[in-house]
């Protein structure tokens, strides 16, 4: 099923939650929302859901206006952060929980709840309580449990905030492969960028109640529409008046056309990789990222004064995908100098 | 350790001479002359009577305020509304207010010049000095119960696996019983009993309403104050000591079914 978001808006008291919002997620397809605390992605979701009213604009489910429907009528399964397990339910009855208010017969509700449950490799823990599971089993469990009746979108809201970060590496993985099996379209929403770039096929990324950019993982890191997902996807230094990559910059012995004169104050060999401290003359620091062999071919060491520019072309020169004009995304940068530190930096080269 | 043993003893000392040293008394001097007076008392018709009575007030309030206090305390806790910290305040008044004086609160609003008591009397229906009296004494004097005890319990249950079961299918009815209900039991079970034991020990309220006249508008409280008034000290013994007996079998059992996470 394929979910449209028109013009959505949500204030709670004086907060505003989500400013005008609209996106449109294709049907089958792994969607990430990606944003900081308070970017209003969790109220995305849940107004998808219908746990939440827009104030105003509407949600269409499969082309039909799904805006007014009540959640138990929408026909999506919601998986939370903190699980929202039965407690007073065992597992296999969690899992059978949407079947049974279906009154679908026993038998059936018996082996598709099986089928889940080894689906989630809980096979064993049928006849447990939650409260006798760990964080990430329970996280399975409310998995199968959204899965149960079949629903048309599976929504999760941050599904693996509250588990160590070795059991969300596992779950991610997972995930992934449940998506490629079940194929349901599915939302998760997310304040890790890694999370949100390994497992999706597409991210949204959100700030400040208002979406910044919809696009493939690499699209956003490649070409950023604004300088809050420069910096929120990936690292970002700023150099003279732009911001760039860390291993976008070029460092060269010879002063050049809008290149910056920097003093080398570290350098770390990190593997295949090193990085390289530098500071400004106006005191700014900076960190540049080189291939060793680019590294041993300058020769640095420590004190040394080089010229530092970078290929910022391809960034922030009017991106049509955020589907909003540069002008109105510039905070502090003004996005007429990316420009022209762009220009001048590829003639340079 | 010392310290410890000390407060220990203060709880336990305190609980002895005010809690349990009048309870035993009570046992004590009830079969004192053995059981026959007991059975003399007990069996008397007129007691018999108030039981009667003091069980049909309860059979009502009970249930009434069950169901009362869980709605109060999901409004409580799950609505936004104007007056809600009115509702929360009043829903207490019992607990504060002196039994005696909601007897004569009810005394002037059912007599006959009382808002409601024309109604009643034009309509034919006798409300003071009979078994509506009562009733209505005992609900008043037990409101706060259940409410008070289901209150925390939904405040920290949250309402995560209600929106859970929303986006499962389950509609606003299916919700309430098969997942709210089920996770409030024991508070509702608790205010359940202390509601009971409440109704089946009012007497100050009912006092004043219900014309006490022997064999007809009297409940068991009022029947132990006749016997003391006649002098039939083992007749308000015997009364008392089964007023007693149920309380205590009523907490040993609430103790015994209440699982031990709960406690």
């Amino acid at each position: 099923m394929s979910i449209e978001i028109r013009n959505v808006s949500k204030r709670f008291g004086s907060f505003v939650a989500l400013d005008d919002v609209s996106l449109e997620i294709p049907q089958g397809s792994l969607t990430a929302v990606l944003g900081p605390s308070g970017s209003g992605k969790s109220t995305l979701l849940r107004i998808v859901a219908g746990l939440e009213r827009p104030d105003s604009g509407e949600v269409f489910l499969s082309g039909e206006d799904a805006t007014g429907i009540a959640p138990q009528r929408r026909d999506v399964g919601f998986v939370f952060q903190h699980y929202a397990a039965f407690k007073h339910m065992t597992v296999r009855d969690n899992v059978a929980f949407a079947l049974t208010i279906r009154k679908r017969p026993k038998q059936e509700i018996r082996e598709r709840v099986d089928e889940l449950l080894a689906l989630v490799q809980l096979q064993g823990f049928a006849d447990r309580y939650p409260s006798r599971l760990s964080g990430g089993q329970r996280q399975r469990m409310a998995l199968a449990r959204a899965l149960a009746a079949k629903p048309r979108v599976l929504l999760l809201d941050e599904p693996f905030g509250a588990l160590d970060a070795r059991v969300r590496a596992e779950l991610r993985d997972w995930l992934r492969r449940l998506h490629e099996e079940v194929h349901v379209t599915t939302v998760f929403v997310t304040h890790d960028q890694e999370e949100a770039m390994e497992v999706a096929d597409r991210v949204a990324v959100m700030d400040h109640g208002g979406l910044e950019q919809v696009g493939a993982p690499a699209e956003l890191y490649d070409e950023p529409a604004s300088e809050f997902v420069l910096r929120f996807v990936g690292d970002a230094v700023r150099l003279g008046s732009s911001l760039v990559r860390p291993h976008e910059i070029v460092l060269k012995r010879w002063p050049g056309d809008g290149a910056v004169e920097v003093e080398v104050e570290r350098i770390a060999v990190l593997g295949a990789d090193a990085r390289v401290e530098l500071v400004e003359g106006n005191g700014e620091r900076l960190m540049a990222r080189l291939r060793r062999d680019e590294l041993e071919d300058l020769d640095l060491a420590q004190g040394e004064i080089v010229w530092a520019s970078a290929e910022p072309f391809r960034r922030l020169a009017g991106d049509a995908k955020a589907g909003r004009p540069l002008g109105n995304l510039g905070r502090d940068v003004d996005a007429v100098d990316h420009g022209a530190a762009g220009a001048a930096a590829a003639e340079v080269d | 350790m010392a310290k410890r043993l000390g407060l220990r003893a203060v709880a336990l000392g305190y609980l002895l001479v005010i809690l349990l040293a009048p309870l035993v008394m009570i046992f004590y001097r009830t079969f004192e002359n053995g059981l026959k007076p007991v059975w003399d008392a007990l069996s008397d018709p007129n007691t018999v009577h108030a039981f009667k009575i003091t069980l049909i007030a309860t059979a009502i309030a009970v249930p009434v305020n069950t169901v009362f206090g869980v709605l109060c305390a999901l409004a409580i806790v799950r609505r936004r509304f104007r007056g809600k910290g009115l509702l929360n305040a009043f829903i207490d008044l019992p607990l504060a207010l002196s039994p005696v004086v909601v007897g004569l609160a009810l005394f002037l609003l059912y007599g006959r010049t009382g808002w409601f008591g024309t109604w009643f009397a034009d309509h034919g229906i006798q409300v003071l000095f009979a078994l509506p009296a009562i009733v209505l004494a005992t609900i008043f004097v037990s409101v706060p119960f259940v409410a008070r005890e289901v209150i925390p319990t939904l405040r920290e249950l949250g309402n995560e696996q209600e929106q859970a079961a929303a986006t499962l299918g389950a509609t606003r009815w299916q919700r309430f019983w098969r997942i709210t209900l089920p996770s409030i039991r024991w508070a509702v079970i608790y205010g359940v009993v202390l509601t009971t034991a409440r109704c089946l020990g009012e007497y100050g309220a009912v006092a004043v309403v219900s014309g006490r006249v022997e064999g007809q508008t009297e409940t068991a409280t009022l029947r132990v104050e006749d016997y003391t008034l006649n002098f039939n000290t083992s007749g308000a013994y015997a009364v008392s000591v089964v007023l007693a007996a149920t309380a205590v079998l009523v907490l040993v059992l609430m103790t015994l079914i209440k699982p031990r996470e709960a406690v």
